[in-house]
């Protein structure tokens, strides 16, 4: 079966993750702009991580046989520096318009202040703009109120719930989400948010209908084989294969597809990856022995 | 560069491939990125292109290919689709007084394809020979596909590249193992000082039990040091590489034209 993992941080992955992403299945992931585990201090260190996602990284992914697309956004923590906010927010519509960014994102609240709230709100004109959909990050601390407050403001500005994706939901939230007409992405941790067989159980309950699962892989415990490994659990489980498929592929193409930039015959179409296209100094390939890798979309 | 009347000419038969719906938008960017006060847009409607014209690769006849193969030299050596036509005449369009500043400072942000088409688009401006710096940094990129860009049938590398940066592309096309005789006038570059270095890296590869590239013969031909004789001499040869080490054993080989280069190329 193939999968999409519509939320993973690849910049903080390695080859070894590619390879076996692909090996499980993987054919095309999200990458979410986000922060990198500590704060940028200057607009340049933002527009050329902007540019990694886009060129870089990219690249990089190609070289595997995985498709990969982003979001570009200011996260809510960065959001803080209001200084550096005003710059970033200049920058964004330039990479907003770029071929393969599939949604503004992963914004949102973190510690819901006032400078949280102010950019929040402009960036969500920003998707208006470009008529992209939102992905949006709902936070770890107060989750509750964060996610609910997120979706009001959503509202207020008028966006079509079928056009966000709510992230990192949990057994609590994944039921206003879902009520209010939101598609409910999980995140599978191994140790904090969700669990794959929690994941199991909200799928049986709840079923398939708007429910995305991903990884959110990173630069901590993290895991970027997380949505095939949630896909065998359920399957182990009795979850039909439909569902499984809508879960773990398809919902995350429908939501994303909006943007115009995330078509499945990206990847469905045969692709040959010639890894002796590599540089042998620099890129990736280092040495090893170049493999040329046949993918014949399969559905 | 291309004179004013070859970019006519260009922008001519480039804007013949194109719908009406497409060609419309088209002639309205373009009206915008020409105008001084509003051509900071530039960035957004060069990103842009890609939701409003295809990406389909463009047929052209044998006519507009020799055509274009006057303006463009190398031009018929890789596809071109619409989106990339239409970019480059997006290019065309910037004023040549801020025409630099702009494509450079964009250069910082474009992706994937983005850097591939402003590399391949960047001889048609009248001040091509302005962007020989950048050229030179794009040599340096690890993406194989920009890479490409500036060394496959593109005539910017030899007519504006000084010997250094030259030299580091056909280095670098062999260390990414990209073929040769795709890079226009591979012949007209050819030098001591690449040859020298060339035959450095055969010692080291030779050294390390590992093989070269075939066409790397190709730009040492007729500077072959007798350190490499010598190596040659204690080592055998098979198949293609043996036939391609006995021609460039022979003084002023009349043998070793371009055709015979490009077919070892292409095998």
């Amino acid at each position: 079966m193939n999968y999409i993992d519509p939320h993973i941080h690849m910049v903080s992955r390695t080859t070894d993750d590619y390879e076996n992403m692909r090996a499980a299945g993987i054919v095309a992931v999200i990458e979410p702009a986000f922060w990198l585990g500590q704060a940028r201090t200057s607009v340049g260190s933002f527009k050329d991580y902007f540019s990694m996602l886009v060129g870089w990284e990219r690249f990089r992914a190609s070289q595997f046989g995985i498709k990969h697309y982003c979001t570009i956004g200011l996260n809510s923590k960065e959001a803080n520096n209001e200084a550096l906010a005003e710059q970033v927010i200049d920058i964004l519509p330039e990479f907003l318009a770029k071929e393969g960014v599939v949604a503004v994102g992963e914004i949102g609240y973190d510690d819901q202040t006032a400078a949280e709230d102010k950019y929040f709100r402009q960036q969500l004109e920003l998707a208006k703009e470009f008529d992209l959909p939102v992905m949006i990050h709902t936070p770890h601390r107060d989750k509750k109120n964060g996610t609910l407050r997120s979706m009001d403001v959503i509202e207020e500005h008028g966006i079509s719930p079928n056009k966000v994706v709510i992230d990192h939901n949990n057994e609590e939230t994944v039921k206003w989400v879902r009520d209010r007409g939101y598609w409910a992405a999980f995140t599978i941790y191994p140790k904090t948010k969700m669990s794959k067989m929690r994941m199991v159980d909200i799928v049986k309950n709840y079923g398939s209908e708007q429910i995305i699962v991903d990884s959110s892989a990173d630069w901590g415990v993290s895991d970027p084989l997380s949505v095939p490994k949630t896909a065998a659990l359920m399957k182990k489980n009795g979850v039909s294969d439909k569902d499984i498929h809508l879960t773990c592929y398809q919902n995350a193409l429908t939501i994303y597809g909006q943007s115009g930039q995330f078509n499945e015959s990206d990847w469905l179409n045969e692709t040959t990856v010639n890894q002796a296209d590599l540089h042998e100094g620099n890129t990736i390939l280092r040495g090893q022995e170049a493999k040329t890798i046949h993918f014949k979309g399969s559905k | 560069m291309s004179s004013f009347k070859e970019q006519e000419q260009f922008i001519t038969l480039a804007k013949s491939k194109f719908n009406s719906k497409e060609l419309d938008w088209i002639l309205a960017k373009t009206a915008i990125i020409s105008n001084i006060e509003t051509c900071k847009k530039f960035n957004m409607l060069f990103s842009l292109t890609s939701r409003f014209i295809g990406s389909e690769t463009i047929t052209w006849s044998p006519d507009e290919l020799e055509q274009l193969e006057i303006i463009y030299p190398g031009f018929s050596k890789t596809p071109w689709s619409k989106q990339d036509l239409a970019r480059i005449l997006l290019m065309l369009a910037l004023d040549i007084s801020i025409n630099k500043t702009i494509i450079e400072a964009f250069f910082e942000i474009a992706e994937m394809k983005e850097q591939v088409v402003l590399y391949r688009g960047l001889y048609f401006l009248e001040n091509a020979s302005d962007f020989s710096a950048q050229v030179a940094e794009g040599i340096r990129t690890n993406m194989v596909n920009v890479f490409d860009a500036i060394a496959s049938g593109n005539p910017f590398a030899l007519q504006y590249l000084d010997e250094e940066a030259w030299n580091q592309l056909v280095l670098k096309s062999f260390f990414m193992d990209r073929p040769l005789y795709n890079v226009q006038n591979i012949d007209l570059g050819k030098n001591e000082h690449l040859a020298n270095m060339l035959q450095d890296y055969v010692k080291e590869r030779w050294a390390a039990g590992r093989q070269v590239s075939l066409e790397i013969w190709r730009m040492v031909a007729g500077y072959l040091r007798d350190d490499i004789k010598q190596l040659i001499s204690e080592r055998s040869f098979d198949g293609l590489e043996k036939e391609v080490i006995e021609q460039i054993l022979q003084q002023d080989n009349p043998n070793l034209n371009s055709e015979y280069w490009d077919r070892i190329g292409k095998n």
